[in-house]
């Protein structure tokens, strides 16, 4: 008993080692990555798009992506999930998305779940408009720290 | 094998999991700073970049950072690289960047270092009537740090939390 007592405390001590080892060259990989994306401040991402979170004169607001601004408009990028009240209609090869009736964007993407819907809002619509910056953890993040949780349980489990 | 609290060995490295995962929320908090919202007309100090590409109505190609952007007009920073005849010069007590004998407009913040060659940083404002179109761009360094974080930083925590309980 004291043996395998033995054996399973060199176990223990060898996998939780293992760990750290990993564990240190994870945080090393993070560090040195984070320091090269610091140094780099002069470049950017070619494909336009930049979140930001929209407060309408109306008084609604909602998170969407800044593509760009066109003959002093601004071009966001806005997901609208699917519902009975959501249309869209093709015409002359452009897809245009309607809210009971009302044309509301073009559909650049249509999704399982979700419309993108590209509007054009000018100034006035807006009431405030913030850009969403650093916000590194996600529910991506989340997500994936949740199924590597649920893997490792099922591993040690077998 | 299986780790429990209630199992002697597993109980004796608990500890060292705890120190691991301890190591990684650092080194992610540091890596990371805190997610804010930044009022787009209030972009310059607050550290958030974010890049634009506009075209004036005049034919006018220009890339640099925003500095504010409101209904009226767009501020951008741009970079000149102090090369041949662009240089700074001093006038009345006042900075601004030549081209030669021809002053380029906007107005001289200061001089910094790229790759070793020197640049000088100046801020323009643009009238939202007078640009034909414009995109807006990510940070490089933001996008890739995001990309980073997400695909290390959330498993890592996750296994070592796994291992923890």
């Amino acid at each position: 008993m004291e043996a395998h007592g033995s054996t399973r405390g060199v176990f223990a001590t060898v996998r939780s080692t293992k760990l750290v080892l990993v564990a240190g060259l994870l945080a090393g990989v993070i560090a040195m990555l984070s320091g090269c994306a610091a140094t780099t401040p002069e470049n950017f991402v070619e494909e336009p798009g930049v979140t930001v979170r929209i407060v309408r004169t109306l008084g609604d607001s909602f998170s969407g992506t800044l593509i760009g601004m066109d003959e002093g408009v601004l071009i966001v990028d806005r997901s609208v999930p699917k519902s009975s009240s959501i249309t869209v209609v093709r015409n002359d090869g452009v897809d245009i998305a309607y809210r009971d009736g009302t044309p509301i964007g073009r559909a650049v993407e249509i999704r399982g779940v979700d419309i993108v819907v590209r509007e054009r809002l000018a100034f006035f619509e807006i009431d405030d408009i913030r850009v969403v910056s650093k916000a590194y953890f996600g529910w991506g993040t989340a997500i994936a720290a949740v199924l590597t949780f649920l893997l490792v349980q099922i591993l040690q489990d077998m | 094998m299986t780790l429990r609290f209630g199992d002697t060995a597993g109980r004796r490295c608990v500890g060292v999991p705890a120190i691991a995962l301890l190591v990684l929320v650092c080194a992610g908090l540091v890596a990371c700073g805190c997610a804010r919202q930044v009022p787009l007309a209030e972009l310059g100090p607050s550290g958030a970049v974010v890049w634009v590409r506009l075209a004036t109505s005049d034919g006018e190609q220009v890339t640099g950072r925003v500095i504010s952007l409101d209904a009226g007009s767009v501020v951008v920073a741009l970079r000149h690289a102090i090369e041949g005849d662009v240089r700074v010069r001093e006038r009345g007590g006042d900075q601004a960047l030549y081209s030669g004998t021809e002053r380029l407009p906007g107005q001289f913040v200061r001089i910094d270092t790229d790759e070793g060659e020197r640049v000088a940083v100046v801020h323009r404002t643009f009238r939202v009537v007078d640009i034909a179109s414009a995109t807006f761009h990510e940070s490089g360094g933001e996008r890739s740090l995001s990309s980073i974080v997400s695909l290390l930083l959330g498993p890592a925590v996750g296994g070592a939390l796994a291992f923890i309980l």
